[in-house]
């Protein structure tokens, strides 16, 4: 079962049950060098989210770009951290991949985001810009510390909020904070305590100092709630369009 | 436990946010992300907790230098013996 849902223009997103181990379907959609570096991961658990979210992400890149090959293109990680695609498998064939470039994140027009979480994987892909996504179990409730990663202000808001409203909001910031620095590039903000996370969800960078007249506008977060059990933030980059 | 062992002090914090784990057998220069299965909130997590047991204040910064357990080890060793400032 997955849910396929197109949100902004430009980008399409799904989200996808984690059981037990891979399905078929999902292998199917697996390259070598996935399923090898699916081995490379000891834990069981994660393993099995890895080689889920990866045959997603191939599923979604086939949605949004049905003109690639199925398993033709390699996913790479940048060195932002974002995945991203070149378009051959070395394994298959070591010679014909002259495009390895880690810096090189919007190859073949594709801005990739993947997430995943204990039973629920999420990808996004976009044609337009960055893309960011991530997901949580709407119960979690072990969020860290909000002066940790909350601006000044977002941390007088949620001081303000009754007691019963703070969890739901904090988690809403957090999936948006980790979608918004998945779609920032290196000249915005990567710190999650710098992301100001509007209600209406525009993402803007405060100021870290004096000199600095932060930023504003610089994405744009939705919020979809999954089932009644997780929570998506999905954030496009406006300034990297 | 040794409180000044950075590696005792990591694998008790650790225990506790993977606690169906056995962090004293993962692999030390790999991703302890992949290791014991932990995601974004946990990493922030095991630094919120180990900085509080130091004492010692962790820019977010360096959160990359502390994804393997020999590398927070590294991180957490040459914080310790430089001087406060």
């Amino acid at each position: 079962m997955t849910t396929a849902v197109d949100v902004l223009s430009g980008i399409v997103w799904r989200t996808c049950p984690i059981r037990a181990s891979p399905s078929a379907g999902a292998r199917s959609w697996l390259t070598r060098h996935d399923l090898l570096k699916g081995e490379g991961i000891s834990h069981p658990q994660a393993r099995t989210r890895f080689l889920v979210a990866r045959a997603l992400l191939r599923r979604t890149i086939a949605e949004a770009r049905p003109d690639l090959g199925r398993t033709v293109l390699d996913i790479r990680t940048a060195r932002s951290g974002r995945p991203t695609v070149v378009d051959v498998d070395p394994l298959l064939d070591p010679f014909l991949a002259p495009s390895l470039d880690p810096e090189l994140e919007d190859h073949l027009g594709l801005y990739l985001a993947v997430s995943h979480t204990r039973g629920l994987a999420a990808a996004a892909v976009s044609t337009v810009g960055p893309v960011g996504i991530d997901v949580e179990p709407l119960g979690r409730d072990d969020l860290p510390p909000a002066e940790i990663w909350l601006t000044p202000e977002e941390q007088e808001e949620h001081a303000g909020l009754p007691p019963a409203r703070r969890r739901t909001q904090l988690l809403r910031l957090w999936v948006a904070k980790e979608a918004a620095l998945k779609a920032s590039d290196a000249t915005q903000a990567r710190l999650r305590r710098e992301l100001a996370i509007r209600g209406s969800g525009e993402v803007d960078r405060v100021p870290t100092s004096e000199d600095d007249p932060g930023a504003s506008m610089l994405g744009q977060v939705v919020w979809h709630e999954i089932e009644a059990r997780f929570l998506v933030a999905l954030a496009s980059s406006v300034t990297g369009r | 436990m040794n409180t000044n062992d950075p590696r005792e002090l990591l694998i008790d914090v650790l225990s506790g946010i993977a606690p169906e784990s056995d962090p004293a057998t993962v692999d030390p220069t790999e991703d302890l992300r992949d290791e014991l299965d932990l995601d974004s909130m946990d990493e922030l997590n095991m630094i919120t907790r180990v900085s509080a047991r130091l004492g010692i204040d962790i820019p977010e910064k360096d959160y990359p230098l502390m994804r393997t357990l020999d590398g927070a080890v590294d991180y957490l060793t040459g914080r310790m013996a430089a001087p406060t400032p």
